[in-house]
Order: structure tokens, then sequence, then C-alpha cells
């Protein structure tokens, strides 16, 4: 318990005091005053009453009432009223007692007299005494009871509210303690100021960030406490207390503000300011506590310069190079200022990275980021965009002096050698480079075609530059085949692959074969606005980017899931679905058990899948491609070959090639009608097939008259727009596919 | 300083005289005559104002309503009346205010009620426990309400001298509340006549003389009559004195006289006086 405010105990007990004695004085006080009042106006009373009467008589006797002593007597004894103790007399004008009842009082008494009338006129008094012995006596009774009262409250004020103002008072002095505690203990200095900005309180912190003590420091303007300057321009700043003072709210100082101390030293600070109301909203004045935020300013410009900059070789990261670059598309807008962008890979550093170990390669790229450094201007921005990407923004330059500084890259890269484990080992740096002027308006478009020419420029031999414009029409198409990687990236990812298919007409039907339905799965892209994308846009990109593989086990996957529902679809018949492998996968070890896993997954008829490949792949990796035919055809599966006719100059792998249709190529077909050379090779290429106990699938069947021709040569079966354009799969169309989630092995 | 004093008191002192002669020779010579007094009197004296006024035209008798005998006496040497009449003898202390008291007849006491009460008689035993309280109903069962006078009224006295017991009763019902009052001998009869079941003590004088409409009660078996009066039967008397100056006027003379005379006598034996013989 803290020890109690004396000069509130003593205020407290003056105030119990002055209420008990108030108390014990105005009961006896009033009553004696009430007690006087009402036994005076009972005397009046009485006296009037008695002369009221005594006014008959008069009236009737004007001369000689004054002599009815007896009749008087009854009057004032009994009518109207008694008399109690009271002693009544009436006297006439000259004061002469003409009678009276009752005994005289002693003692004290009060004496009360109304007027005896005749008509109007006074001819005697009626005077009424009462003695006050009993009033006052009741006075002291009550004076007793006042005092009594007075000490009851007395005790009660003193141990109820009082104790109860005491337990506030040390609530109040505990508070204030615990607060001047807090302040001391704080490391933020806190400074209260009155409504002037003058100070009126300093706690340690603050005297200790300032330097000065409270006493010296009591009374001053905050100005003349605080030197405070922004510290990126260096120019004095007003504390945000002023503002607080003005506006009469809260406000802050946060960012770039700094005390510069008497010793010269320049502490970065935050200032928070608030203002001091009293009971009636009027300002009194505003508390100001600053933050000593220098460790935390260091630390976020370290952070910051981290976020823009590459912690190995301190060069510009990714994000500063990005917005650096963007800014100088900015600039080439407004301005037309020319600039230079180049994508630089090192050649050869895996080696080094994989030789040396990463800690030689880290050093390495330092070194190599130094050499590269010297050799461009000081307005020029180099950048790490990771690995052993650099790029490089040659701002405000012409293609000619890019071209220069490229030049003096290479050949100084040229003649780095770096010394590892007693080994020499040198690098090289392919630069892809593209210009910047007022039709330049993406960053990403910059990026990606100083990217592509950098590949060029590796394609090309690496280690020397490459110019996106001098290559424009080899790069874009790369850049397109590179925008599809992502496009198929994206579509696997969103499912939004669809399935349509094409069927075959049945030309010649073998009278001991079961009639089947063949069709062909058709593989269609919808990009994300919706289109429909046929496979030639995609395929190739896919196939060159290494996604071939996800998208034939996509297929696969799909066709295999819905092959009953396809089954359903030409029920009363057997299908032969047709799907087409790329060679990729087929070369693929795991495409196999893929496909063994997903036709029991989904319980399909083997016999009725058949798989496309085509000439040239089968060709190129014949063995691969027999082996894989083969245990896929011990799985019940068949298989054709597609574009037949385009690619080997010799039939002699078709005998070991375990295929079980032809399908000659479209461009024997397309023709076929007017060129006899195209029939004469589909009439040989049939036969062939025949011979080799194949059937035979002539694509591009375009119209009737070709069909007629084909059947009449004996094809066993047609595919084509003059039979059925590609249709999508299930009449459902998208739905399905956006509603089914991409299967993955 | 001293010699002027003495000559402003000489004639103060002379101013004085003149105007108390002024005024006893201005109502000596006034041709009217002013009697008040005892209330017991009043009525029969009307009579006899009226009887001396019809042989005097010139002569007019003023009688006033009762103002007591102790007012006749203190009124009638102030000459504020020519003739006081009181039913009490001077006491010594009033005998050195220059006046006589004259007995001109008497009359008995009597306890009245209504004509309406039917009551006939009454015991001082009887008003000992009307008095005290204890008897609040008269035999035709309407309720007894006594008329109580001044401690100083001398028909209260006489009725207090019949026995201590009584005195006693009166003095209980003089405190007693919500009891009638009456402040003159005709107030007392005013309320026996208009209050049902009321008594009082006034005068057999008072009762003839004004033709109240009262009757008086037997008391103890004893009719208040001049006769058991005079032999002594009764126990309550009331005696009528005139109160005089020394110094009579020859208007009061000649009234007093005619009231001593026979038809003075006549008068006031019509109506419950027993006249002294002169």
């Amino acid at each position: 318990m803290f020890p109690i405010n004396k000069t509130i105990d003593s205020v407290l007990l003056r105030f119990t005091i002055i209420i008990s004695l108030i108390v014990a004085i105005s009961l006896p006080m009033i009553y004696a005053v009430l007690g006087y009042s009402d036994l005076s106006d009972h005397l009046k009373f009485k006296a009037k009453i008695k002369s009221s009467a005594q006014s008959e008589m008069i009236t009737t006797l004007p001369n000689t009432w004054m002599y009815a002593e007896n009749r008087m007597q009854g009057l004032l004894a009994r009518e109207p009223v008694t008399l109690k103790n009271e002693y009544i007399q009436i006297f006439d004008l000259t004061g002469n007692a003409l009678t009276s009842v009752g005994t005289p009082i002693d003692g004290i008494s009060m004496q009360r007299q109304y007027p005896l009338y005749d008509i109007g006129n006074i001819v005697g008094y009626v005077v009424i005494n009462a003695s006050v012995s009993h009033l006052i006596f009741n006075t002291f009774i009550t004076a007793l009871i006042g005092m009594f009262l007075g000490f009851c409250v007395l005790m009660l004020l003193w141990f109820i509210p009082v104790k109860k103002l005491r337990a506030i008072s040390n609530e109040l002095e505990e508070e204030k303690q615990q607060a001047e505690i807090t302040l001391k203990s704080i490391n933020d200095a806190i400074l209260r100021t009155d409504k002037y900005s003058n100070l009126i309180y300093l706690n340690p912190a603050a005297e200790k960030l300032i330097g000065h003590s409270f006493a010296e420091l009591k009374g001053k303007s905050i100005s003349e406490i605080l030197t405070l300057f922004d510290s990126q321009t260096m120019l004095a700043t007003q504390s945000a207390i002023y503002n607080t003072i003005k506006e009469k709210k809260s406000s802050s100082c946060k960012g770039t503000t700094s005390l510069l101390t008497d010793c010269g030293k320049l502490i970065s600070i935050e200032e928070q300011a608030v203002p001091i109301f009293d009971k009636d909203h009027q300002l009194i004045g505003g508390v100001l506590c600053l933050s000593d935020v220098s460790y935390m300013r260091e630390k976020l410009a370290v952070r910051s310069w981290e976020a823009m900059h590459d912690s190995l070789t301190g060069l510009n990261n990714r994000r500063s190079f990005q917005e650096k670059t963007h800014q100088a598309i900015e600039d080439a807008q407004k301005s037309n200022l020319f600039s230079i962008v180049c994508f630089m890979d090192l050649d050869r550093f895996k080696i080094v990275n994989d030789t040396c170990g990463h800690s030689a390669g880290d050093d390495l790229l330092i070194e190599l980021s130094q050499i590269i450094s010297s050799q461009i201007r000081s307005t020029d921005s180099l950048a790490r965009l990771g690995g052993d990407e650099f790029g490089l923004l040659l701002y405000g330059c012409d293609i000619g002096s890019a071209q220069i500084i490229a030049t003096n890259i290479l050949k100084e890269v040229n003649h780095f050698q770096f010394i590892c484990d007693g080994r020499i080992h040198t690098v090289g740096i392919s630069i892809g480079m593209t210009y910047i002027d007022n039709n330049t308006y993406s960053v990403k478009d910059v990026l990606s075609e100083a990217d592509s020419a950098c590949y060029w420029a590796k394609e090309s031999g690496r280690h020397r530059f490459c110019v996106f414009q001098d290559n424009v029409v080899e790069l874009t198409a790369r850049r397109e085949e590179i925008n599809w990687v992502e496009r198929i990236k994206s579509a696997l990812l969103d499912n939004r692959f669809i399935l349509y298919h094409q069927t075959y007409k049945t030309l010649n039907q073998d009278e001991n074969a079961v009639p089947h339905q063949h069709l062909e799965i058709l593989l269609r892209l919808i990009s994300s606005r919706g289109d429909i994308i046929s496979p030639d846009q995609f395929l190739p990109a896919a196939e060159r980017y290494d996604l071939i593989e996800e998208v034939d086990q996509w297929v696969i996957n799909e066709v295999f899931s819905e092959f009953h529902n396809i089954q359903n679809m030409y029920s009363g018949s057997e299908i032969m679905v047709n799907i087409n492998l790329s060679g990729a996968s087929m070369n693929s070890i795991e495409l196999f058990d893929f496909i063994d896993s997903k036709s029991k997954q989904y319980n399909i008829k083997n016999t009725s899948i058949c798989f496309e490949v085509t000439e040239t792949v089968a060709v190129r990796n014949l063995r691969t491609a027999i082996e894989f035919i083969n245990k896929c055809k011990e799985l019940g599966f068949k298989f054709a070959l597609d574009d037949f006719g385009t690619g080997a100059s010799s039939f002699s792998y078709l005998k070991n090639l375990p295929v079980d249709y032809l399908k000659i190529d479209g461009s024997f077909i397309s023709n076929i009608e007017s060129d006899g050379v195209d029939k004469t090779m589909v009439e040989a290429i049939n036969q062939i097939g025949h011979l080799l106990g194949k059937k035979t699938i002539a694509e591009f069947a375009e119209n009737q008259a070709i069909i007629d021709i084909l059947e009449e040569l004996g094809i066993d079966f047609a595919q084509g727009y003059g039979i059925c354009k590609p249709i999508p799969l299930f009449s459902d169309g998208n739905s399905r596919y956006k509603r089914k989630p991409q299967a993955r092995n | 300083m001293h010699g002027c004093a003495q000559k402003y008191g000489f004639v103060l002192l002379i101013s004085i005289v003149l105007s108390i002669t002024l005024t006893f020779s201005s109502r000596a010579n006034s041709t009217t005559i002013t009697i008040g007094g005892t209330g017991n009197a009043i009525g029969t004296m009307r009579h006899l104002a009226k009887a001396y006024q019809n042989a005097n035209p010139n002569i007019t008798v003023r009688v006033l309503p009762s103002i007591g005998s102790s007012g006749a006496i203190k009124a009638t040497p102030r000459g504020s009346i020519d003739i006081g009449l009181s039913a009490r003898p001077l006491k010594s202390t009033e005998l050195n205010l220059g006046i006589i008291a004259t007995l001109y007849a008497s009359t008995p006491t009597i306890i009245a009620v209504s004509n309406k009460t039917q009551v006939e008689k009454i015991t001082i035993t009887q008003m000992v426990d009307i008095y005290s309280g204890k008897l609040k109903k008269w035999p035709d069962g309407s309720v007894i309400r006594p008329i109580i006078r001044q401690a100083g009224d001398d028909n209260t006295k006489q009725l207090k001298r019949l026995s201590p017991e009584l005195q006693n009763a009166i003095e209980i019902a003089e405190k007693r509340q919500g009891l009638l009052f009456a402040a003159t001998d005709q107030e007392t009869v005013d309320k026996i006549e208009k209050t049902p079941g009321s008594f009082s003590v006034t005068s057999l004088a008072l009762l003839l003389s004004e033709k109240r409409n009262i009757h008086s009660l037997i008391l103890n078996d004893i009719e208040p009559t001049i006769e058991n009066m005079i032999s002594g039967d009764y126990p309550m008397v009331k005696h009528f004195y005139f109160i005089l100056p020394q110094e009579q006027s020859q208007k009061v003379k000649r009234f007093i006289k005619f009231v001593f005379s026979l038809e003075g006598a006549a008068i006031l034996r019509a109506y419950g006086n027993y006249p002294v013989q002169q």
C-alpha cells in the first residue's frame, strides 16, 4: 500500500468533521427555529382568536365592555379555544390590564398580542404569554440528539465514504506510481508539453536521447529542445507535436526524420504525438513519443538493398533490373530515349560448377561480375538474373555502342581464367540484345526478346552476341514456341484439352472379320478465352519442349476412362479407337507401364484400342518401336502406321513392323482423282499391305469421288471430310473436361 | 425650574378635576339613566325601566346588556354607568371606590332545563354525576349537556357551595373538553333554550323577566319558589344590589326611589324577585 497523501487525508478529515458539525448543530437550530416560529404562530393565532371572541361584546358594549371582567375571563379561558399553560391579559389603550386568565409566566416567555377592535378601531389588546422553557428544554434535548447524530455521521463518513475515498486515493497514487515507473522504464523518449508546446515533463529515456536533464529543459519549447532533420534532404523539419497542438489530433512523423544531438550525432527517430484534453475537451497539452529507429532503419535499408540486389555478386537482382527496364521503357516513350537490354548467359559455367563445386562457381560469378561491370558505363545497370544469367541495361545507348560494349565484354570474359584446384578454367558468354524505343511497351516482351537473342547466340555457336531485331523471324517463332509451352502447361494444369474424333468408313469388309466402327481420337486445346486450338499449333512446341509425353498420357488416360461411354455411343457394334502416339512417348520406358496400368484401371477392351505411330517415328527408332509394339500387342492392343508412304524409301521394314493397319498418307489421296501416279501408288501400297496382312486406311478422303476410287482400289477404310469431319468426342464438349480433374501418374 | 414645574402640575390637577366634574355634571344633567350589571337582574330592570319611563317620559332608562356584577362595580365609579346591578356585595377592596351597594331584591338561583326536556326534579347527587360525567342521560333518554360558566360566575359559585362533591364535580367539568360554555347569564339561558338536553344554573328572576322557554328543576325535592327561599328551605338565593356612587344624581335617586316604591316592588315580585322593604 502506498502511503496515503497527507493533504488528501487532512482534507477528508476536515470535510468529515464539518459535515458532522453541520448535522450536530443544524438539528437543534432547526428545531429551535421551527419551535419558536411555531409557538409564535400559535400564540398569535390564539391572541387573534381570543380577540375575535371579545369582539361581539365590545361592539355591543362600546363604553362598558372593559368592565365585563367575568365575561372577558370566560371567553379568554375557554372560548373558543382553551388556554394551555398560557397567561392571557386584556389591556385597554392606555395599557391598563382589564383582566387576565392563567398564571403569570415565570422565566423566559414569549408574548404575542392582538388588537381588540370596535368596528375597525383598536380599543385594546389581547396579550398572551407562554413559557418558552419547554422549547428551550426540547432544543437542548434535540441538541443532544444532534450531537449523537453528528457523531454517527462522523463515524459513518470516516469509515465508509472517506475510507472509500482513501482507497481510491491509494489506487490513484498506485497508478500514478506505476505510470511513472513505466515511463521511466520504457526505451522510448516521452515528452509532455503544455498547449503552447513548452516542455512540462521528460522521462529518463528522453533525457538520455536528448542529452539534457529535465531541469535544464523544463519550460522550453520543443523547437528549442529538438533539432530535427529530414535525413534524405537534410532540411530542418518541425516536430509532429506542433501539428498535434494546432490540429488537436494525433499525428506522426515516420520515415526519414533524424534528431541531431548536441554532440553532432544524427539519430533516426520516429515521432508520435497525441493531444491531451481535459474533461471539457479543451486542449491542455500534448505528449510526444520519440522512438530511436536507427537500428530498424539500418535493417530496413539492408533489407531494401537485399530486395533489389543479388547477395552473391552485389549486382542488381531480377526485380531491380525489371524496374529499371520499365523505367527505360517509360523514358523511351516520353522522350524517345533509345536503350539496349542485354540478356547474357555464361557458356560452360556448368562444367566449372560441377567440377570445382558450387563455392568455386560462386567465386567465378563474383569475378565475372566485376569483369563485366568494368566494361559498362556508370549509367548502365548490370544485374544477375539468376544462376549464370545476367542482364545488362545500356541506358541511352544506340545499337552500335551496345555492340562495342558487348564485344568488349566478350573479349574480357574470353581472357578470364579461373583457377580452381590448380586447374585453369575458362568460360564464355552468349549475349542477346534488343533495343527499347518508343514502340516498346512491355518489360516482359523486352526480356523475352533479349532471351531469345541470347538463345540464338548460343545456337549460333556461343560466346557471341546476337541482336534480336536481326533475327526476328527465327526468334519470333521461338518466342511463340516458348509461349506455347506455357499455354500447354497451363492447359494441362487446367484440364483445357478436349478430345475430338473422326470416324472411318469401311469400304471393303472382310466377310470373316467382325465389323468395327473405327474412329481416330483427335486432340484440341481450349484457350483461356475458350477458343478451340488445333494441334498443329501446339504439338510442335510440345514435342520441342518435352511436353508431348505428358500430352499423350493425358489423351490415353482420357480415352481409357471414357472407353465405356465411347462404346455406348456406338452400341450395337464393335469399336476401334485410334490414339496417336508421339515418338518421344514411344521411346519412353514409362509408356508401356502407363498404358498397362490404365487399361486395368478402367477395365477396357484392349483389342478395341489402336495406337497410331508415324512412319517417320517408327523408322527412326525401329528396334524400340518393334519392342514397344510387340509388348502392347501382347496385351491385345492394335497398331497403325500413320502417314505411310512419306518416310522410308523402301518397305523392307514393314515385314518386321508388327502393325495392323497402314494409314496411307493424305498426300497420295487428295489428288487421286486426277493424278494417275498417286492412284497407282495407292493401289500398290494397298496390295503390299494386304500381302503383309495389314489393313489399309486412306486419309484425306475429301469427297465421294475419292471414296469411290478408294473403294474400287480395294482400300479397306477411308477417313476424311468426305466421310466425317472431326467433331467433339462427347456431345457435352468442353464441360466434361472442365468437370473432370486432370489424371496424373 | 422648580417653580415652573409646580405651576405646571397645579394647572394639570385643576384640569383633571374640572374634567371629572364636567363628566359627572354632564351625566348628571342628562335625561338618560344608564344601568348595567349582572345579567340575572337585567330582565327585571328592563321592566322597571319601562314602567319608570312610562311615568317619566322625559327620562330614558337604558339598561345595558350584562357586564357582570364586577363590571358594574368597576363601571359605576368611573361614571360609565349610572346605576350598577350586582349579584354580590362589595368586597373589601372595593369599598374605597366611592360607591355603595344597596340590596334591593332577592331571587332563587335555579337549575334550569329547556321546556322540551321532560325533567322536573334533580338532586345534588345527580348534579355531581352529571358534572363528573358519570350521568350522561336524562330519564327520557336525551343526552345531558351541562352548560359551564366562567369561574367567577356567581351562579356557579352558589352551586359549588351546595356540597364539596358538587364543587369538585363542577371543577372537573370546567376542565372537561366539549362542554358548552356561556359567558353571560343571557347566553346561558339562550343555550338552555336551544340546546337539547342542556341544563345550567340561572335565576328565577331572569327566567320570569325574560319569559324564557325554560323551566326550573325541583332541587332535592324543594321547589325554587320565593316562599321556599324566604323560609330557607331552598338553598340557593341570589341577592341583587344597586351599585351607586356615593354622591348620586337626582335622576338616579328618583329612579331608586321608584324601584323601592310599591309599584316597583310589585314589578319585582311579578318577575320572581323578593323586593327589599325600604
